[in-house]
Formats: C-alpha cells, structure tokens, sequence
C-alpha cells in the first residue's frame, strides 16, 4: 500500500531563501500495487465466503432446531389428541342410560345368505348350416 | 508552535526524531503481534486439549430422548392406555427476583390453589419445592408467559387409563416412576417402554441440541402400539352382568374369561370387585392381582368334561356305555356321594352323556375307575395339570396335582380328581381345557397380546408363539361337545340356553378347600362352548362364596355366561344354528 506523503511544511514558509532537499517517494513499485489488486479480491472473496458459511453453519442451524422443536410439539400433540379422543370416546360410550338399547340376538336379523342358484341353461345354438340361406 | 522558519540541520532532527518514532511504533506492533502468536500457540496448542475439555462438560450433555410408553389399544383400535405429555412445576426461591407473595399470587389461579397456600410452601426450603405434578401442556405454556425467574417445568409424561375401571386387570397399571405394576403393562414391559439409547449431545447457550450430534433414529418414528386381543364392548358387557351376579348372591369376588378356541385369543378376561389404574393408589393391594390367572381352585364339576374326554381318548370308555350310580360309594374308607343324594338317593344307570347332564359324582368314579390310575395321572400330565401354564400375563402360578405316588396308590385321590377335587387349576387354565375340547384336541396358548400394530401401515406384528399340543382326537372332542349340548338342553345347564342357538355348557359347585380340609364357603361357575357344533368360543364365569341360599353354578354363572354370550351374539355377528320360527 503506498502511503500518503505527509507534509512536514507547517514550520516551513514558502517563501524560505533556502530550498530544502525532501526526501523523495518514489512511485510504489509495480508489483506492490499488483499485490495491492489482488488482496482486494482476496477480501472481497473472503468476506463471501464467510457470509455463506454463516449461513450454511448458524442459519442453518438455527432453522432446523425450529424444525425439530415443531417436530417435538407434533409429537406432543399427537400423544394429547390421542388421550383427549380416547377419553372423550369412553364419556360418550360410558354405559348405557336411559334411551339406550344394548342389541340383543332376539333383535338381532340375521339374513341367510340365499341359496346359490342353479346355472340358468344358457340356449343353445342351434346348429344351423351356413350359410343360412340365399347368397 | 514556532514561527520562525527552521533552519535545515533543524529540519534533519526532525526528521531523524520522526523515523525514530516510527520504528518505536512499528517495534511495538510487532512486539504486539509476537506476544499475541506466542497466547495463540499457547491456547491453541498447550491448553488445547484442558480447553477442549472444558468447553465439551459445558456444551455436551447425556442425553436420553423421552419417549413414551407405546399405547394400549383393544381388537378394535380402542385405546385402553395411553401416555399424555404433563409437566411438573418445581420452585426455586433462591433464583425468584420478584417478592414471593407476587409469584404466589400470579401462580394460584394456575394451579388452582390459594395464594396464602403456595406462598407457605414457597417460604419451606430456599430450592427445589415440587409445586405440581400432572400439570397439563396449556397449564405449563401459561406458567412460562408469566416469565418469572426461579421456576422449573420439567416435561414428563402421565399414563392415562380413558376406560377406567374397564380392562383394568388385563392392561395392569403403572406407578409414580412409570413402570408397570401388574397386567400386561408389567409383563410386557419391554415392549411398551422405547427404550432409546442415550446420546452424548452437544448443545447451544439457549440449550437447543446441535442438528449433527442428533442421532438420526432421534427423528424417526415408531408409531407402533401394543395391540390386545380383548374387545372392550364384550369386557364392558361382561363386567356389568358379573356385577349384577355378585351383587344379587352376595358373592366376595367373581370372573369372567372368553377364549377363543382356535388360537387362545382372550376376548374378554373380568375379575371383580376391580379398580380404576387410573388412581390405583385409592384401591387395596390384594385388587391388583389377577387371580382369574394366578389363584387356584378345585374346579369340582366343570372338571368333568375334561375327565370324560380323557376316558374317552383312552379307547376304555365308548360314549353310549352305562354306568350304575348307586348314589353313594365307599372308596378307600371315604364315602362319596352325589350332591343329591339326599333328596334322590340313587341315580340309577346312566350313560355317559347322563352323568354329565345329572352331574353325577359316583358316576364320574364309576366312568374314570375304567382307566388304570396310572394312565390316568399320566393323561392329566400331558393336559399341563401340575406344571405351569404359559401366558403372556404376569404373576402364573402352576396347577396342582397330587404326587404321583399319593394319585396311583390311594384310590380316593383318583376319585375325587374325577370329579374335579383334589386337584387344583386357575380358571384360565380351565378355559383352556375346555378350549382344546372345542378345536379338536389342540392345547393353544391362552393371550391377550396380539402383537404391535402400526397405524399408518395397518400392519400387525404378531409375537412369537409355542406351537399347540395335541391332547385329545377329533372324535373323541365331538363326542363331548355332544355331551355338553345336552347337559344345556336338558341338565343343570338350562339357565344357559339360547333361543336357536346351540351351545354346550358344564356348571360346577364345588366346596372351598382351606387349610386342614373342606370349609363350608363354595365356588360356583359354569363354562360354555359357543356354537355347537363348530365352537369358536369358550365362555367360563366363576363366583367365589355367594352367600345365599340358592346359589349354585346353574343359578348365579349360567345366566352370565348366557349375557355374554348374547353380547358375543351380537358383537361377532353370530348367526343362529336354527333358523326363524323354530326353537
């Protein structure tokens, strides 16, 4: 990096008889400045590089925790809806009250299932020589 | 600042005093970054490992995935157990940063308590006051809006019973620390509990779990339930009638098994009085126990079928061979008689199908006297008696047979086994007896599990299961499924009919053996085959000491076995053996 030349002339006047020898900053060398380029893109490359880490490591990290804390709450809520239906399911069923009729086989019909029937003779064709008639 | 202009020696001191500066400066960066390279190579390469240590007791942890004990569910799908998610609040004073009247306060209409109440309890120790227990998911989520320092939810979970009473002496219950005690939720513990093995976690400063120390069998699901054979509708139903029956003959205590015959499915298993799992802790100890499966008694009567099929397998005794029962005989010194030879003296010459229809006793001896005493003993062996029996429910104990010696050299030990004293078996036993008489002679294993049952797959995985035995031929099964038909139509099993069903049925009264001999309590029951004459169902209801006078097998089992039946009728859809119009 090259750096400024600072001025050492606030002490000095312009206008001094005496012409003072600075010492001269030469042009900073190609290669510095090559240098100079390229750790520019190195920072610039760095920097993304860091952001998509970032994103890949924490952020990731941070969206599947909620996903698994949503995973953990669905069980929950599968194991509390599954005693919530059950129980609600006895209360209704609980044993019968007034009103309630507990089947019995009296009440009960039973269809038999009707006996198979006999294979209806399908009519036969008659043997007829053919061609039948004309042509 | 001068004003005078420098002169150029004065300029070059300047100058000289600036680049000496400058390399102070640059000494000390470099000083800076030297000393900075030396702490990194310190803690990077020296410390590293104490470091590392370090950070790994504070970001990992053991940690075990609470999973909850599989479900419980019937035949049909209903759920007989299940665990819910619940919390437990503890308090901490120590950490609390508001007074503690305030989160009294703030907690009292949560947990439904007064505020002076828990301000009391929060003011016994400085740390770890259990507050609640049982505390459900919304209750929780409220208690963690309030924010307030010092208070600790700690998830769990709670098993829930939504049948209550019903089942309860199959499904057992669990206790504070979540094992089970009794019923299947003992026996099959390994089953019902997921056992997860434990993790080694790493962890956040908010203590969320990092996503690559998650085992991946964290995150799949075993939605598998622990299915039974029993059907709920046909417990529920037996329990009701068995109540009603202990309750009209003052009975101490009553059970009720249905068993299917082809595999030893039990469909319904009842012992009353019984209690809810769901507050086991309000009931008396001795109701825990199943004693349908783990009491002995002399099953008297209903023993006799078995000791029938066993002359008959023996080819000694054909099924229309006659019997003289002279009402009462003497064997080896002790008189035998017939429960009515009071009233009716002799009984005359019965056939085989007779003394089972009059219940006989000394016909019983007369039939079984057939048989050398030692093939005797030696069938009554291989029927399990004396060993014992192989369930999937908890707490068996085995059967009871005299001694080979006491069977084969006293004659009243055979005389009194052919009438079912003497010898002793648990009701569930007897169920598979009778079972082995209706599937043609196949000794299957009574079980309520049926396997674990996926509900997204709808797929069952049975358990594994010994291979039945044969005992007793087809012939010989058919001749006494005959036998026991008639003792329904015409014997001591007429309570039991069913308008154009077919059924055959045994009763039993038989006397309470006690220490020292005989006491006057007795144990009345009556088991049934359901349909004849292809029975799919074993039916038996046992009452232990009814206390009034007309109580006998016919009068206080027979009309609830034929409930049950009707509701098995019904529930299975049973069609009838005759048709309409004809009983």
């Amino acid at each position: 990096m090259a750096l400024p030349a600072r001025s050492v002339s606030s002490n000095l006047r312009p206008h001094s008889e005496t012409v003072v020898q600075l010492p001269r900053t030469a042009a900073s060398p190609l290669i510095l400045r090559r240098f100079y380029r390229v750790t520019q893109g190195i920072v610039v490359l760095l920097s993304g590089a860091t952001l998509l880490l970032y994103a890949a490591t924490v952020g990731a990290e941070v969206r599947w925790q909620k996903q698994y804390d949503y995973l953990l709450r669905l069980r929950q809520q599968r194991q509390e809806l599954m005693a919530v239906t059950a129980t609600l399911q006895q209360y209704l069923g609980q044993s019968p009250g007034p009103g309630t009729i507990v089947p019995t086989p009296a009440q009960t019909v039973f269809i038999t299932p009707a006996p198979a029937r006999p294979p209806r003779p399908l009519p036969k064709p008659s043997a007829r020589p053919w061609p039948v008639e004309g042509y | 600042m001068a004003t005078a202009p420098l002169r150029p020696s004065q300029v070059r001191v300047h100058l000289a005093r600036q680049r000496f500066r400058l390399r102070l400066v640059w000494l000390g960066l470099s000083l800076g970054a030297l000393g900075l390279a030396a702490r990194l190579v310190y803690l990077q390469v020296i410390q590293a490992a104490w470091l590392r240590e370090q950070a790994a007791q504070q970001q990992k942890a053991l940690v075990r995935q609470p999973l909850p004990r599989r479900p419980v569910i019937d035949a049909q799908g209903v759920v007989l157990a299940v665990d819910q998610p619940v919390y437990e609040l503890y308090a901490h004073p120590r950490l609390f940063k508001r007074p503690t009247p305030q989160i009294a306060q703030a907690l009292a209409p949560l947990l439904n308590r007064p505020a002076a109440d828990l301000q009391r309890e929060l003011q016994r120790a400085p740390s770890g006051i259990p507050l609640a227990r049982g505390l459900l998911p919304p209750v929780a989520q409220q208690i963690e809006r309030l924010h307030l320092d010092g208070l600790e939810l700690v998830a769990g979970f709670q098993r829930v019973y939504p049948q209550r009473r019903v089942a309860a002496e199959v499904v057992g219950y669990v206790n504070r620390e979540h094992r089970g005690q009794a019923g299947v939720e003992l026996s099959q513990e390994a089953l019902l509990r997921q056992a997860a093995a434990p993790a080694v976690l790493a962890h956040d400063g908010r203590g969320h779990y990092q996503s690559t120390t998650l085992p991946a069998s964290w995150l799949l699901d075993d939605p598998r339930q622990l299915q039974l054979t029993i059907d709920v509708r046909l417990q529920q139903a037996a329990q009701e009638q068995l109540q009603q029956a202990l309750a009209k003959f003052q009975a101490q205590r009553g059970a009720v098994i249905v068993l299917r015959v082809q595999d030893g499915a039990i469909r319904a298993l009842v012992v009353e009085p019984g209690y809810d799992p769901n507050t086991f802790y309000r009931f008396p100890l001795e109701r825990f126990k199943n004693w349908a499966v783990t009491d002995l008694y002399e099953p008297g009567s209903t023993f006799k079928p078995i000791n029938v099929a066993i002359a008959l397998e023996s080819q000694r005794v054909r099924p229309d061979q006659v019997f003289y029962d002279p009402g009462r005989i003497i064997v080896g010194g002790w008189p035998i008689q017939n429960f009515n030879f009071d009233q009716v003296g002799a009984g005359g010459s019965l056939t085989v199908s007779e003394i089972l229809e009059q219940s006989s006793n000394v016909g019983m001896v007369r039939l079984m006297e057939q048989l050398p005493r030692a093939d005797y003993y030696q069938a009554l062996r291989r029927l399990g008696l004396g060993d014992e029996l192989a369930t999937d429910l908890p707490f068996i104990s085995p059967t009871s047979l005299k001694s080979w010696a006491e069977f084969v050299n006293y004659p009243v030990e055979a005389a009194t086994a052919s009438f079912g004293q003497g010898l002793a078996l648990t009701p569930l036993k007897l169920a598979q007896l009778y079972a082995a008489i209706g599937n043609g002679g196949w000794l299957v294993q009574p079980h309520v599990v049926a396997g674990l049952w996926n509900p997204q797959t709808h797929e069952l995985t049975p358990l594994p299961r010994p291979q039945p035995v044969r005992v007793f031929s087809q012939t010989t099964c058919d001749a006494v499924v005959r036998m026991l038909e008639r003792v329904v139509e015409r014997g001591t099993g007429k309570p039991a009919r069913i308008p154009r069903y077919r059924l055959g049925g045994k009763t039993g009264t038989a006397q309470k053996a006690g220490i020292g001999g005989y006491r006057s309590g007795k144990i009345t029951s009556f088991v049934a085959l359901f349909p004849v004459p292809k029975p799919a169902y074993v039916v038996l209801a046992v009452a232990d000491e009814p206390q009034t006078a007309n109580a006998f097998g016919s009068t206080v089992a027979a009309p609830v076995v034929k409930a049950v039946i009707e509701r098995l009728i019904v529930l299975e859809g049973i069609p009838p053996s005759q048709p309409a119009g004809r009983q």
